[in-house]
């Protein structure tokens, strides 16, 4: 049994145009992708792919207009998405945990940090404020907070963005997850502070045991931290595999333009690839949601894309992906 | 680390860096308490000499009123310099100022009684009636807020809206007058509205000035009944207006603070409802107190406007008389306490946000 497995997910975004008549965006159109225990995965895609939304259904942090359509998330066997409120979170902040991207605004302005860390831990379990104050300051000593007694006793606005992620990492492994979902953990850090918190964040997921799912625009976090990597487009993973043989061998056009779009390989002379409109999602195509914008589309694509197998674990969602495959090798 | 350098720079309990301070010995509320006592003084001049311009700008010469239709043109003169409304403004204005810091309003025109003793006698009504009804109507609005928030967009948020668009929309001392017709002239439940202990009992002997509390220090079941039964209509009425702006802005502030990210992230962190919801409390506590003291200073005026309907005979009334009689030293004395009052109220409040937001303590 995977630690994590999402089966054919699918969220709209429900509402009305103008004139009143309900339009719906279909948001998340069968995102499907499993997690083993001890790996670490990286969800790649444009803004809008859905990223960030695959991982709000998984949490119950869906929202109005954003409505489930469909789809399972089993975590341990437990469909996520069937759960109430109250099983839901004796689950989310112990066994799942996140790490977000706006620290310093994720912390409640008025509590001490180190009240902060003890209330995640008392919600879970049954542990005294002392025992969890203690762990608390042990958890800050861990990532990193120098002088962590004191700062303890410090408000989130003391705290600069790159520590109060630091202090978000300690919140996150207080109840020791198996699985901490990381929302673009380093957008709006220094770039320097970007690497500590991420060479921080994998250390401390290993030493505990844990899986990881992070999120991510930032291909080079992918190939750096992670061992599987899922490419996402108009709420579908296209792509999705090892990371050697994902970055090493891209099967699928859209992952193919998306690593040529790095800036590495444009200063390397490699071609600029075709720019394309983000898909709208209030009118994806027939078949394929990347035929619009497929360089090598053809009729076929109107037709839904199957799911080739290429390597072990490899998988990619095209039509043509065998031909490409063979002609890059 | 680069991102160390902000950190560590935040003052934390017990190691303040050492720096020279003006203000040693004290803490740091009273040390804020102090700050914002400094600003008074200046506040009250410029209130002083606004107040003063505009009473003479106001058309009316009140010299004429009162010496008589058949005074002379010499007679009247008489007056104006009896009242040393002959000298140049500047000079009246110096005079003034000098007996106001002495703590001397001067005596009112009217009654020839010294305004500030006229005040000082009817503020304890006045406040009485002030505290009571916004302390009622915030009983009512915030926790009528909070729920309407919480379930936003659900029947008890609509009705709240709708119930709080009508506190708006109702002139107060209309709603007096109604609420008058209402419980005193067609049920007969409530005492006629004519002042603040019905005219059969007997007043207790002055202690705080507020019959409630002077009544009930005396024993006197009889006067306390009567002055808790006058209290009813127009205390009512006072929440009634003020419930409505503070229900609509608690629900503002609680819908904002839920949207929030630390209240998502709380969420995905498996808090309880209890502790979401205590979150969403303590984060909407500093904004709520600020709106409810300027509630409370804002509707200094409304009230004098039920005191006129109820014959209540506290300041408000008093000062209202006094602009429609134009009556100077009056009017200037009465403004010059609805300035301290409201900053009085506004200090208070300062320093319980103060107390309350770690933000604010952070400089």
């Amino acid at each position: 049994m995977s630690l994590l497995s999402i089966e054919d997910l699918h969220v709209h975004f429900v509402g009305e145009d103008r004139l009143g008549r309900p339009v719906t965006a279909r948001a998340l159109n069968g995102v499907s992708l499993t997690l083993e225990q001890g790996e670490r995965l990286g969800l790649v895609g444009e803004t809008g792919a859905g990223k960030s939304l695959t991982v709000q259904a998984l949490m119950g942090l869906l929202r109005a207009p954003a409505r489930l359509v469909r789809g399972r998330a089993l975590f341990e066997g437990v469909d996520l998405l069937a759960l109430d409120e109250a099983k839901l979170n004796r689950l989310r902040g112990a066994a799942i945990s996140m790490v977000v991207q706006s620290p310093k605004t994720s912390l409640d302005p008025v509590r001490r940090i180190g009240d902060q860390i003890v209330r995640i831990q008392q919600a879970h379990a049954p542990v005294s404020r002392a025992q969890a104050w203690r762990r608390a300051i042990d958890l800050l000593e861990k990532v990193g907070v120098a002088d962590a007694e004191r700062r303890a006793m410090a408000y989130p606005h003391q705290f600069s963005g790159g520590m109060a992620q630091r202090v978000l990492i300690a919140m996150a492994l207080a109840n020791r997850p198996r699985l901490i979902v990381a929302d673009e953990p380093t957008t709006g850090l220094d770039a320097t502070v970007q690497a500590q918190v991420l060479d921080l964040l994998t250390s401390l997921v290993r030493e505990e045991g844990a899986s990881l799912l992070v999120i991510t625009h930032d291909i080079g976090v992918v190939a750096h931290y992670c061992d599987k990597v899922a490419v996402m487009f108009a709420g579908v993973i296209v792509e999705s595999g090892p990371v050697e043989q994902v970055f090493g061998a891209p099967a699928h056009p859209y992952t193919q333009a998306l690593l040529a779009a790095t800036p590495e390989r444009i200063e390397a002379g490699g071609k600029a690839p075709r720019a394309g409109l983000p898909p709208n999602l209030r009118a994806l195509p027939e078949g394929c949601v990347y035929s619009d914008r497929c360089p090598i589309a053809d009729a076929s694509c109107r037709t839904e894309p199957p799911q080739r197998l290429l390597a072990l674990g490899h998988q990619a969602l095209c039509h043509h992906v065998a031909p490409q495959r063979e002609a890059l090798a | 680390m680069s991102d160390d350098a902000a950190a560590s720079s935040a003052p934390a309990p017990g190691s303040a860096p050492p720096r020279r301070r003006i203000m040693p010995a004290l803490g740091p509320p009273v040390r804020f308490l102090l700050r914002r006592l400094a600003m008074v003084t200046p506040i009250l001049f410029g209130v002083l000499l606004f107040t003063f311009v505009l009473v003479r700008l106001g058309g009316q010469d009140p010299v004429v009123r009162l010496a008589g239709p058949t005074a002379s043109v010499q007679q009247i003169e008489e007056v104006r310099a009896e009242l040393g409304l002959d000298k140049p403004i500047l000079v009246q204005f110096g005079i003034y100022v000098a007996r106001v810091a002495q703590g001397d309003l001067g005596r009112s025109w009217l009654n020839n009684r010294p305004v500030l003793a006229d005040l000082r006698q009817r503020l304890p009504a006045t406040l009485e009636l002030l505290f009571l009804g916004v302390g009622l109507g915030a009983l009512i609005g915030v926790p009528v807020g909070l729920t309407a928030a919480f379930g936003s967009g659900r029947a008890f948020d609509q009705i709240s809206r709708i119930v709080s668009l009508f506190g708006f929309s109702i002139p107060t001392y209309w709603l007096g007058l109604i609420m008058i017709f209402v419980f005193f002239s067609l049920l007969g439940l409530a005492p006629a509205p004519m002042g603040r202990i019905s005219l059969m009992a007997v007043e207790p002997p002055t202690v705080t000035g507020s019959y409630v509390i002077d009544s009930a220090l005396a024993r006197d079941p009889e006067a306390l009944w009567s002055a808790l039964g006058q209290l009813v209509l127009p205390v009512l009425c006072l929440a009634i207006v003020a419930a409505a702006p503070i229900i609509k802005q608690t629900r503002a502030i609680a819908l904002d603070v839920l949207a929030t990210d630390y209240v998502r992230f709380a969420r995905a962190s498996g808090l309880p409802r209890r502790d979401l919801r205590r979150i969403v409390l303590r984060n909407s506590l500093v904004p709520v107190i600020t709106f409810i003291g300027a509630e409370l200073a804002g509707l200094v005026g409304t009230s004098s406007l039920i005191e006129l309907v109820f014959a209540w005979g506290g300041a408000g009334q008093y000062g209202l008389t006094a602009i429609l009689e134009g009556d100077f030293t009056a009017v200037q004395g009465y403004v010059l306490y609805v300035t301290t009052f409201s900053l009085a109220i506004f200090i208070v409040v300062d320093l319980l946000v103060f107390l309350l937001e770690p933000r604010s303590r952070a400089s």
